[in-house]
């Protein structure tokens, strides 16, 4: 078939060229988004030199619950271990202000940087050995991104100097387009020389200071550096500590791994819902060919007589469908680079992904499957629709009764799935939310406040002398922000709960032959009532409290485990004074509601011990709330803090709320994409659904015309239509329960407070899906309860 | 060109048994034949047709088309013979509705695989001597149903067959438009070719060479 009468057709009949664009455009647009995301979690090539064989290496802390970086300490351990590494790098983000007062993300890198990732600079050099002594570490790298927008891309930029604090650094090299360590916030890289306070946490074994990337030796697989990294941490005497009672053990993974462990099967779940609706996308265009086929059965058969074979036939067919889903391809692959931006937005894909998710072959690629499964369905119902022999009209709809049935039957079942799936994801939604926190956010501001400027690098904290000098100034910025109208209470705090700050400390339980691990939280006076924690039992810290004998509050995890039966408010716990760990005897005073730390979902699995400091350093959280709006508050504060001290950092400042509604982030949109593809292929089914059914009363026109003439009334007609549609949504809906269960077992992680298999969810789906069936039955089984009888015979 | 030996066509009854639509049909059509089938409804007119036009296969009986005996053919070597020898006229002209009219006559050659510039040119002569040059990029809902019958026609002896199966070409004509393709029929059987209509009209009938009646899937009568 020539091209100009192809396109007659679809203008002729822009309807369904309309509909198999708009079609075939979201099936492409969800599922090449999908795809691409996936493909450049799991298989696109990483921006360093064979980066399948960089390992991440962490510690776990089995009693906590969580993992963290390793010291240098161990990174140096590990990099004389030649057996098993080439190299290993180790890395802290920082941040800096430059003399412009631009802010600028850094990393700071240990030597080994270039070696370990296998990426010479582009312009000038990279980092080398001698960069990370002492007294030579005043060089910076820079990222290609910052050097074309901070500089211009001057090509002369090696040997500009940028100021970060009280210390000018000096640019040796640019790296290439396309280079990303760790992640695509970082800007620049500086080497990592540890200051005294640095080493000493080192040495003492606090892990989680310092990531690290190790390239595997050939021939070294990531199990045997697990290995190594095991056997390290089991004979290493700085972390005896933490393997005795933290369950401290080594974690080797893939490189990649670190960004894809955490959205992989989110990102698997969304690909498996776009190809769900995909297949009923595809299921529709089938039915939509054939009511087409149905039209033009009288042409075809034409065709036919004049010479054309069944393979023209179905070529013709699938031409005709090509214009349309050509369109449609094009449509969704331009929209694709949108909603894979949509995706990292709303945090299915990981921020800042080394490797970057920008369109690319991998959409193409599912595109064009996409387009050549919308075309299969016009072959299919092509072949569908081939008729035995005749030239009679009588047998014309001959071969498209069988097909379709089914078809809907299909689509029925996958829509329960997903509906089922999606009900499942927001009921856990509504859980959580609904889940006791324990606190209050509403209202409540957390501010991060580094008053020396640490975290800029720009200055170092020395507890000797900076304690007593920047103790006054917390307490005069909390006393400034209080005096912030609408401000009703202010607190200062160590980590208040979702700051994704933590500190588990030994604590001793007198009685008890082991010490215990607890979150430890330092908080002053009105942090109890700033954030809406109910005390159970006792009191607040106040003023008092202060002083080396101060007391504590615990929460009830502490008082159930602990202090079954007994008073809790004339009980003691040994806290820690100092690093050796040499402990005090600190009364309990109150017991607080335990409270969620990290996320809604989390485990009530650690205790937590609140002790009085009125002076965290040397960086500390304000816990601040107010009546009135509290993110017009967060810039006020801000300014106040830096009023109060100029120097310093203000890293967060932030509605709670908001740092709750974070961690909520990917699971809303999990539940969003799966919810929207489930209405997406309910309204298919049920256009499918209709699509069928008046299908089947055109076809049966004559017959419920002799019905109605034989007595029957239009409700009787009506029922028996209604009868159809219903058998084959019944029909659908129990395969959809089977296969929908099963899907909902993907899902299990994903759920919170609700079982996959739970009933009243499962009940929901199905009254659901049956009634948007009724619905979609109902319209043709009225036009079949309208059939004028004379008419219909007449026709005949 | 024709032979048919008791030929026999029927369908299944949904409770057993068989509903017979063509009974024991023995019939020659001579190469150059004009030939009419006449009978009243459900004598079995238009399946004999299918038959003839190699549009249905599934029967008994011996039918030989041009020497080649039919019932030893499969699917594609009958469609191959269909290709070559059948040309077909519908009562409702059957014209493609997207399609324009050169379009329309243009797409048997297309099935049959002709080069463009041969086809171009075929097409054009057909214009020329049906004289529809001028109607040639209009669509067939732009032609009177005498014109729309005439590219029917046209497209049916594009690919220069040797029988055309006329099912009814005039039945949905008035008497003026269906004089000028009865005259066009006689003109195609003078050139040669062979010609079977199913008619219900006596008079256009009686214009053919012989007539054969067809009741109740029984031909009545069979001149030799």
């Amino acid at each position: 078939m020539t091209v100009l009468p192809l396109l007659r057709r679809q203008f002729r009949s822009p309807g369904f060229a309309l509909t198999a664009l708009v079609l075939v455009a979201a099936a492409v647009l969800v599922n090449a988004s999908a795809f691409n995301a996936l493909h450049a979690l799991r298989w696109k090539a990483l921006p360093y030199a064979d980066g399948d064989a960089l390992v991440d290496l962490r510690a776990n802390l089995r009693s906590f619950g969580f993992d963290v970086g390793l010291t240098e300490h161990l990174r140096g351990e590990l990099a004389a271990d030649r057996t098993h590494f080439t190299s290993v790098l180790g890395f802290a983000s920082a941040r800096a202000t430059d003399e412009d007062g631009r802010p600028w993300r850094l990393a700071r890198v240990t030597p080994a940087f270039s070696r370990t990732l296998g990426v010479p600079a582009a312009l000038g050099r990279s980092l080398a050995e001698e960069d990370a002594r002492p007294g030579a570490d005043a060089v910076l790298v820079l990222g290609d991104a910052v050097w074309r927008s901070r500089f211009g891309a001057d090509p002369d930029v090696v040997g500009r100097r940028i100021r970060f604090g009280d210390r000018a650094y000096t640019v040796v090299g640019v790296m290439p387009r396309g280079f990303v360590f760790p992640d695509a916030t970082t800007e620049a890289w500086r080497p990592y020389v540890m200051s005294e306070a640095e080493r000493r946490q080192s040495d003492q074994g606090n892990v989680g200071d310092l990531d690290v990337v190790a390239r595997l030796a050939p021939g070294v697989s990531p199990a045997q550096a697990g290995a190594a990294l095991a056997a390290l941490l089991a004979r290493d005497a700085s972390v005896a500590g933490l393997r005795t009672n933290a369950g401290l053990v080594g974690e080797v993974r893939a490189w990649r791994d670190r960004y894809a462990r955490s959205h992989w099967r989110a990102l698997a779940l969304f690909q498996l819902a776009a190809l769900i609706l995909l297949a009923v996308v595809a299921a529709n265009l089938v039915n939509l060919q054939l009511d087409r086929l149905l039209a033009r059965r009288r042409e075809l058969d034409v065709r036919r007589a004049i010479g054309a074979s069944e393979r023209a036939i179905a070529r013709e067919i699938v031409a005709d469908l090509a214009p349309p889903v050509l369109a449609g391809l094009a449509l969704g692959l331009a929209l694709t680079p949108f909603a894979t931006g949509l995706l990292e937005r709303r945090g299915l894909l990981p921020d800042g992904l080394p490797q970057g998710a920008g369109f690319g072959p991998a959409a193409v690629a599912m595109g064009l499957a996409v387009a050549a499964l919308a075309l299969a369905s016009g072959a299919l119902a092509a072949l569908v629709a081939r008729p035995r022999s005749r030239l009679s009209a009588r047998e014309g709809a001959a071969g498209l009764g069988r097909l379709r049935p089914l078809l809907l039957v299909a689509q029925v079942m996958l829509t329960t799935a997903l509906l089922g799936c999606g009900v499942l994801l927001l009921r856990s939604a509504a859980n959580l939310v609904e889940t006791d926190r324990g606190f209050d956010a509403r209202g409540v501001l957390v501010t991060l406040v580094d008053p020396i400027g640490i975290a800029t690098g720009s200055r170092s904290f020395d507890p000797a002398t900076d304690t007593d000098k920047y103790a006054p100034v917390v307490e005069a910025v909390r006393q400034d922000v209080a005096g912030l109208p609408g401000v009703d209470r202010v607190a200062v705090a160590t980590a208040p709960p979702f700051s994704r700050w933590e500190t588990v400390s030994s604590y001793h339980v007198p009685g008890r032959d082991e010490n215990i691990q607890a979150r430890g939280r330092g908080v002053g006076p009105g942090y109890f009532a700033a954030l809406g924690i109910g005390l159970v039992a006792g009191r607040e810290f106040t003023a008092a409290d202060a002083g080396e004998a101060g007391p504590v509050i615990v929460d009830e995890v502490y008082r159930d485990r602990y202090l079954q039966g007994a008073d809790p408010l004339a009980a003691y716990v040994d806290v820690a004074t100092d690093a050796a760990g040499h402990l005090r005897r600190a009364r309990i005073v109150g017991v607080a509601r335990t409270v969620k730390h990290e996320s809604l979902d989390e485990a009530e699995r650690l205790p937590t011990i609140y002790q009085y400091h009125d002076a965290p350093l040397p960086m500390f959280w304000l816990v601040t709330h107010t009546s009135g709006d509290v993110a017009a508050l967060a810039e006020t504060v801000r300014r106040r803090v830096l009023a109060r001290v100029p120097g310093a950092d203000v890293g967060v400042s932030k509605p709670l709320a908001d740092l709750v509604e974070a961690t909520l982030t990917a699971r809303r949109a999990l539940l969003e994409a799966i919810g929207g593809f489930a209405a997406g292929t309910l309204l298919l089914a049920a256009l499918g659904l209709a699509a069928v059914l008046g299908f089947a009363v055109r076809r049966r026109t004559a017959e419920l015309g002799v019905r109605m003439a034989l007595g029957a009334t239009p409700a009787g007609v009506r029922n028996l239509v209604l009868r159809q549609g219903g058998l084959l949504a019944a029909g659908g809906i129990a395969l959809g329960l089977a296969v929908g269960v099963a899907l909902a077992r993907l899902l299990a992680d994903r759920l919170f407070g609700v079982g996959f298999a739970d009933a009243a969810s499962w009940a929901a789906t199905v009254a659901v899906v049956a009634a948007v069936a009724l619905l979609a039955c109902w319209w043709p089984a009225h036009r079949a309860a309208a059939t004028d009888p004379v008419a219909a015979l007449r026709a005949e | 060109m024709i032979r048919l030996d008791n030929l026999e066509r029927s369908y299944p009854l949904a409770g057993g048994g068989r509903s017979w639509v063509l009974r024991n049909v023995t019939l020659d059509v001579a190469e150059g034949e004009f030939v009419s089938i006449m009978g009243p409804s459900g004598a079995g007119k238009s399946s004999l047709l299918n038959v003839l036009g190699l549009m249905d296969h599934d029967w008994q009986g011996a039918y030989a088309l041009d020497g080649v005996a039919v019932g030893t053919l499969n699917a594609r070597q009958r469609q191959a013979l269909q290709r070559e020898k059948i040309g077909f006229i519908f009562q409702h002209y059957h014209l493609i509705d997207d399609l324009k009219v050169w379009e329309n006559l243009d797409l048997p050659l297309q099935y049959r695989d002709v080069p463009a510039k041969e086809r171009a040119a075929r097409v054009g002569d057909l214009l020329d001597r049906f004289n529809i040059v001028g109607k040639k990029d209009l669509y067939p809902a732009q032609l009177s149903g005498g014109q729309q019958q005439l590219v029917a026609v046209a497209r049916a002896v594009i690919t220069r067959p040797r029988l055309l199966l006329a099912d009814e070409p005039t039945g949905a004509l008035h008497s003026s438009q269906a004089r000028m393709i009865m005259d066009l029929l006689h003109e195609l059987n003078r050139e040669g070719i062979t010609i079977v209509q199913v008619t219900h009209n006596e008079d256009y009938a009686k214009e053919a060479r012989r007539i054969v009646r067809l009741f109740d899937g029984w031909i009545e009568k069979a001149p030799a």
